[in-house]
């Protein structure tokens, strides 16, 4: 037999899905800027949500409860980025930008050409090139998407960055520096040369 | 080339990367000078830069952009997650 508790659980989760749902996925893809994972953590937070169903307060706001979750799931998201293991990846990837973009004595391999020439409108009211650069953001390894996000969105110092992805001030502009290269290896692919 | 000229020299590399520090204002005030001093003469760095500052622009654009968004749960995701929790 499922115990009372059990279906009381399911059928307020139910509801919180149907009415919070939706405000949930936004934000957490305005936080990650990614769908799927926005998804993921909707879901992650909901499946908290129900294990720990006890500690919610009957009689308080639900949706309170709900997004303390998933802003909490979003930290262990950008956190989990940050391990050992996705932090070599992503030290592979970026070695590879730098070796892509500069010669052995750190100059500029390729000439470079302005990502905007023999376009007369501003690129910046460009529908086509906000999604295409949008697309470029989204690809991202999490963690550099982490300090791209964490900066120009949410206009956050270095040091706060640093602090909620666990990581050094080195880390940080080293991880800037590469983010800005791949997105503009991005442009240069898909707008560019399009 | 001149002994500061010397101790200051930096490469493209180093430069793009001090950029990317210069964006937290995290320079010493030698290493502001130093990427000063590169930018000056190298035209491919003053292109990366004016790159580099127009993709910060779109960056800001387009996740304000995305601050005003709503999207919606399909109804196959809501069940999958309903599911999840079975």
């Amino acid at each position: 037999m499922i115990p009372a508790h059990t279906s009381d659980s399911h059928s307020a989760i139910s509801t919180w899905l149907a009415d919070f749902g939706d405000d949930m996925y936004s934000w957490a893809y305005y936080k990650t800027s990614s769908r799927e994972t926005a998804e993921d953590l909707v879901q992650d937070s909901m499946l908290s949500a129900y294990k720990s169903f006890d500690k919610y307060k009957p009689g308080s706001n639900p949706k309170t409860w709900l997004f303390t979750i998933l802003n909490n799931k979003i930290i262990d998201y950008y956190r989990s980025s940050n391990t050992k293991k996705s932090v070599n990846q992503t030290t592979l990837q970026g070695n590879k930008l730098d070796d892509d973009n500069f010669d052995s004595n750190g100059l500029w391999d390729k000439a470079q050409e302005p990502l905007w020439a023999n376009t007369e409108e501003h690129l910046l009211d460009n529908p086509d090139f906000l999604a295409v650069m949008g697309d470029c953001i989204e690809n991202l390894p999490p963690n550099w998407k982490g300090v791209v996000l964490g900066k120009y969105f949410h206009h956050k110092k270095g040091a706060q960055i640093c602090k909620e992805l666990g990581i050094t001030s080195s880390n940080l502009w080293q991880m800037a520096h590469r983010a800005k290269l791949q997105l503009k290896g991005c442009l240069e692919t898909n707008w560019k040369n399009k | 080339m001149n002994p500061l000229e010397k101790i200051a020299r930096i490469s493209c590399k180093q430069a793009a990367m001090l950029g990317a520090k210069a964006s937290f204002n995290a320079l010493t005030v030698f290493e502001k000078m130093k990427l000063k001093m590169h930018v000056k003469v190298c035209v491919a760095c003053q292109t990366y830069k004016a790159n580099s500052e127009l993709i910060d622009e779109a960056v800001a654009k387009i996740l304000e952009q995305k601050e005003k968004q709503e999207l919606s749960l399909s109804p196959e995701q809501r069940k999958k997650i309903l599911d999840a929790i079975q």
